[in-house]
């Protein structure tokens, strides 16, 4: 419920349920939509206990990176991959280890486990945009 | 040199099953599979290959898994292919294989080969349009829209790559296997034509970061722009993320559909690129959203004004 605290980030209101940690596949990825209608604009992964979260947006052509609903990762589930132009990326922290993007990194989701579930800030950064799409060839 | 165009795409994958089922609603007709891999042909007889990134019978991989392993080239005929061999084993190995392939890699160090071509006459239905002030080509009551019609890609169109160096990359090209230049993207890099083809390109060069090396993209002609929305509408309706299109490109002015796949870079539906020859007079313009399509749609569900969101 929204409420005087909405604004202070470390409020529990500014983070809302996503879905529970034993919904998520261990070692897999999943796409979300964070307006609930439309493509999936963020996606996490969960490794255990922890989920990290990313804007599904790749920094090289501003593109989705999955080439089928939540396929995210590559088939070892070591790295993050944008199969737009294959750009691989560390799963704890987004950067870009190899691709033409190689030294950026994909927009990190907050994210906190509590009493079992996946919560994800009330406020998502990038607004209901999702991802601005190709910009072009390089 | 007469070399008349792309023969064959192999690919070295992570995700085998995935990459099967990608080319195969692709519209691609299986010709081979395997416990390695799979052969995709297109109707005359041009082809993907694919297998696990781990099979041995691969050239060495150049980039990470998933990506491209080797392009090989047909060319028309077995002096063609001598005259290759000569030329290039001037200044690097070069071995010919025992499936009549001659191999090397080229001043990038991609793994790239050549045969006498594996095309065959295409037999498919021919694409009759009627068009106000010409003669109509689809006879009276023959009807053209049909949601059952069957689209298979009917031929490998072209292959993109990063390179480190592109006027380098380039000069290999036209400097030792007679490529033209067909137009010049000047931040991005050549639209590259073999002598023995008249079409656009069947190969782009990108410059990257120095670090950066690999597939770009990859696709095949489809018979028309009709042909090419319904199978690309059909393949995002099985699942598959498209990022670009359908729209039109000005280079080539082929229509473009790309969408994400698991080989380490797009795959490309296009359809109706520009015949040039010797000419032509080359183009150079700065790539960007301007210069790289004449339109620009996205896709969405089918919908009727009749239905209960009306
Ligand atoms: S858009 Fe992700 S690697 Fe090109
Ligand atoms: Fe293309």
């Amino acid at each position: 419920m929204a409420g005087a605290n909405e604004s202070c980030t470390d409020a529990p209101e500014a983070y809302r349920p996503l879905c529970g940690l034993d919904e998520l596949p261990d070692g897999g990825a999943r796409g979300f939509c964070s307006s609930g209608q439309g493509s999936d604009d963020f996606f996490v992964v969960r490794r255990g206990d922890t989920v990290v979260g990313y804007r599904n947006c790749c920094p090289h052509n501003g593109v989705a990176l999955e080439y089928r609903k939540d396929m995210f990762l590559n088939a070892a589930g070591t790295d993050i991959v944008c199969y737009a132009h294959g750009a691989h990326f560390d799963v704890a922290t987004g950067y870009c280890t190899y691709g033409p993007c190689a030294g950026e990194s994909l927009e990190a989701l907050p994210i906190r486990i509590e009493q079992g579930r996946v919560m994800i800030p009330r406020t998502i950064a990038w607004g209901s945009g999702g991802c601005p799409g190709n910009k072009g060839w390089s | 040199m007469n070399i008349v165009g792309l023969d064959s795409l192999v690919f070295g994958v992570d995700d085998l099953d995935a990459s099967i089922r990608c080319l195969a609603d692709y519209g691609l007709t299986c010709v081979e599979r395997t416990p390695s891999g799979a052969v995709f042909e297109a109707l005359d007889g041009t082809s993907a290959v694919v297998r696990h990134a781990s099979d041995g019978g691969l050239a060495e991989a150049f980039a990470p898994s998933p990506n491209i392993r080797e392009t090989i080239y047909g060319v028309a005929d077995q002096a063609t292919l001598e005259q290759i061999g000569a030329e290039l084993g001037k200044d690097r190995p070069v071995t010919l294989g025992s499936d009549g392939v001659l191999r090397c890699k080229d001043d990038s160090g991609i793994p790239i080969g050549f045969r006498v071509t594996c095309r065959r006459p295409i037999d498919a239905p021919p694409v009759l349009i009627n068009v106000p002030g010409m003669k109509p080509q689809r006879p009276v009551n023959q009807v053209a829209a049909d949601p059952a019609m069957v689209c298979t890609p009917r031929s490998l169109s072209h292959v993109v790559f990063f390179v480190p160096d592109v006027a380098k990359a380039e000069r290999f090209y036209t400097e030792r296997l007679g490529f033209r230049v067909t137009d010049r993207f000047t931040n991005a890099g050549p639209f590259l034509r073999p002598a023995g083809t008249l079409e656009h390109h069947c190969l782009f060069l990108i410059q990257a970061p120095a670090h950066m090396f690999g597939l770009n993209h990859f696709t095949f002609h489809m018979a028309d722009a009709n042909e090419l929305m319904l199978a690309g509408w059909r393949f995002q309706n099985k699942g598959w993320k498209g990022f670009w299109g359908p729209g039109r490109h000005i280079m080539g002015s082929n229509y473009f559909w790309y969408f994400n796949s698991p080989f380490g870079g797009a795959i490309e539906f296009d359809a109706d690129m520009d015949l040039h020859d010797d000419t032509w007079v080359p183009r150079a313009v700065d790539a960007n959203a301007e210069t790289s399509q004449t339109f620009l749609f996205d896709y969405r569900p089918l919908w009727s004004p009749g239905g209960k969101d009306h």
